[in-house]
């Protein structure tokens, strides 16, 4: 795998995130480092999910305008954690992925949900 | 008890949580005020949850009385019902390479825990934050009172880490924005620690002289700060208890001396219960620069007044150790008594309580005293 030379060694490290439904889940996740405020508080699971939702979104629409017979789509999300809020990172492959999200249409047209 | 500036800081810190959203860290800055981050109280007005405050085993809800951005000095002074607490003292004071001692409520030890830093510098043009490293500073701890070792006081608030894991340090509001922000805070301290002398006297005297807070603590509110007692006049009061409404108005002509700490005043109301009454008395009498005769029958009446405290007075001041001023408050047959070879005031020797305009008479009464005292400074000098 090539890297470039100053890339850092990403830091792994376990956080805590809070769902919807307020059930807390730990979530193994990237330290993307720099400073952060530190009032202490459980981050939202919520970044994670509305950043999937981005995505899809933003590729659905694309392929809407191209109209393809078939489509399938497949990206890996990393979690990571910055200024104590979870991110989301979409990463090459799905080797470091916390989530790895296929689409699979058999033909996309204007009618085509999500 | 108290014992060292570490546990007194201790006792000044609160934890602040909004439940179920966030926790992080505070201090009493002055009776009933906390001073915090404003980012670690935002998420209360947000989610409209309530403010609880707790230290040593108290708590309160606690309502936002001042919040600045969280973009820009990010401060809050939040205040509840309740002042039986200590504050901190708050003072710039910091070099770098000096020690920095913090106590906060993180979240993986919310019941409070130490860290300690060194101190890097100030960031920025206009020094407002200070660096510190070689500490973790973890979640929760925004908002902690950073205590400088060089200067014995909090020189800023925890703000931010370079990284939550590990002992990179962070950065810290320093007490000059406090006090740009929010100005009251100045005098509020003032008052505070010239009556709560707890952190005051667990400072060495040069940390003391540092704060700069002698000079202006006098120039402000009078009282003079422990240090400075030796240099104030002491200025005494013997009067007949039947004089006191009197003694009051002349004690209010002499507030602007005592203001200034030319003056230091003390009379035996101010007798503390369960001490010995006439042992303070002497007390007070041998230490006095100035002793002033209230004359008027009562005063004459008094054995105390007459017997021991002029007889006293008169002593001392043929040792040449204290001024006498006989102030002639009512009407007495005071000129045969030994008062009568010193000059007595007003000098028309017409008795203040005959005066229409009291406070007028007063007031010129009040500048001769000056005059006295003035003298004494200038030989003290």
């Amino acid at each position: 795998m090539e890297e470039d030379a100053d890339t850092v060694t990403p830091k792994t490290e376990i956080v805590k995130a809070e769902l919807g439904n307020g059930v807390i889940i730990r979530i193994e996740a990237t330290s993307l480092g720099g400073e952060e405020r530190i009032a202490y508080g459980i981050p939202s699971f919520k970044e994670v999910t509305d950043a999937v939702e981005g995505i899809a979104h933003a590729v659905v629409t694309t392929l809407k305008k191209v109209k393809p017979q078939q489509a399938r789509v497949e990206f890996g999300v990393e979690i990571g954690i910055e200024s104590g809020q979870l991110t989301a990172l979409l990463v090459k492959g799905t080797g470091t992925a916390n989530l790895k999200i296929i689409m699979q249409w058999g033909e996309i047209n204007d009618s085509t949900e999500l | 008890m108290v014992q060292s500036l570490y546990e007194l800081l201790h006792a000044c810190t609160v934890r602040i949580t909004i439940p179920k959203v966030s926790q992080g860290t505070g201090f009493f800055v002055v009776p009933g005020g906390i001073l915090t981050c404003a980012h670690v109280v935002q998420s209360a007005l947000k989610s409209n949850t309530p403010i609880e405050v707790s230290w040593n085993n108290q708590a309160a809800v606690a309502q936002i009385q001042r919040l600045r951005d969280v973009s820009s000095s990010d401060l809050a002074l939040l205040q509840v019902n309740q002042s039986n607490h200590p504050c901190i003292l708050l003072h710039d004071g910091v070099e770098p390479f000096g020690e920095l001692y913090s106590y906060g409520y993180s979240g993986d030890e919310s019941e409070g825990a130490s860290t300690t830093f060194s101190c890097e510098g100030w960031v920025g043009e206009r020094q407002e934050l200070l660096k510190f490293k070689l500490g973790r500073a973890r979640p929760g701890m925004s908002g902690s009172p950073l205590l400088s070792l060089d200067s014995g006081c909090v020189c800023g608030m925890v703000q931010s880490t370079f990284d939550r894991n590990i002992d990179l340090g962070g950065k810290a509001l320093l007490s000059k924005v406090i006090f740009r922000e929010f100005p009251e805070l100045e005098i509020l301290q003032k008052q505070f620690h010239q009556q709560d002398r707890r952190w005051w006297n667990l400072l060495t005297r040069q940390q003391q002289q540092a704060t700069g807070l002698e000079l202006s603590m006098l120039g402000e509110l009078g009282m003079p700060v422990e240090t400075q007692l030796t240099k104030a006049i002491k200025v005494v009061l013997s009067y007949s208890d039947e004089d006191k409404s009197l003694k009051e108005k002349l004690l209010k002509h002499l507030s602007s001396l005592r203001r200034q700490g030319f003056i230091e005043s003390w009379d035996n109301q101010q007798i503390e219960a369960g001490s010995q009454r006439n042992e303070e008395i002497v007390k007070h009498f041998n230490q006095a620069d100035v002793i002033l005769c209230l004359i008027s029958p009562g005063f004459i009446d008094s054995n105390q007044c007459y017997e021991v405290e002029m007889q006293h007075a008169l002593k001392r001041r043929k040792l040449g150790e204290a001024e006498v001023i006989p102030i002639l408050l009512k009407a007495a047959s005071w000129e045969k008594t030994p008062l009568h070879t010193l000059q007595v005031i007003p000098r028309n020797k017409k008795p203040i309580a005959d005066h229409p305009n009291k406070d007028k008479v007063l007031a010129e009464v009040a500048q001769e005293i000056e005059k006295v005292v003035n003298a004494l400074i200038a030989r003290k000098k």
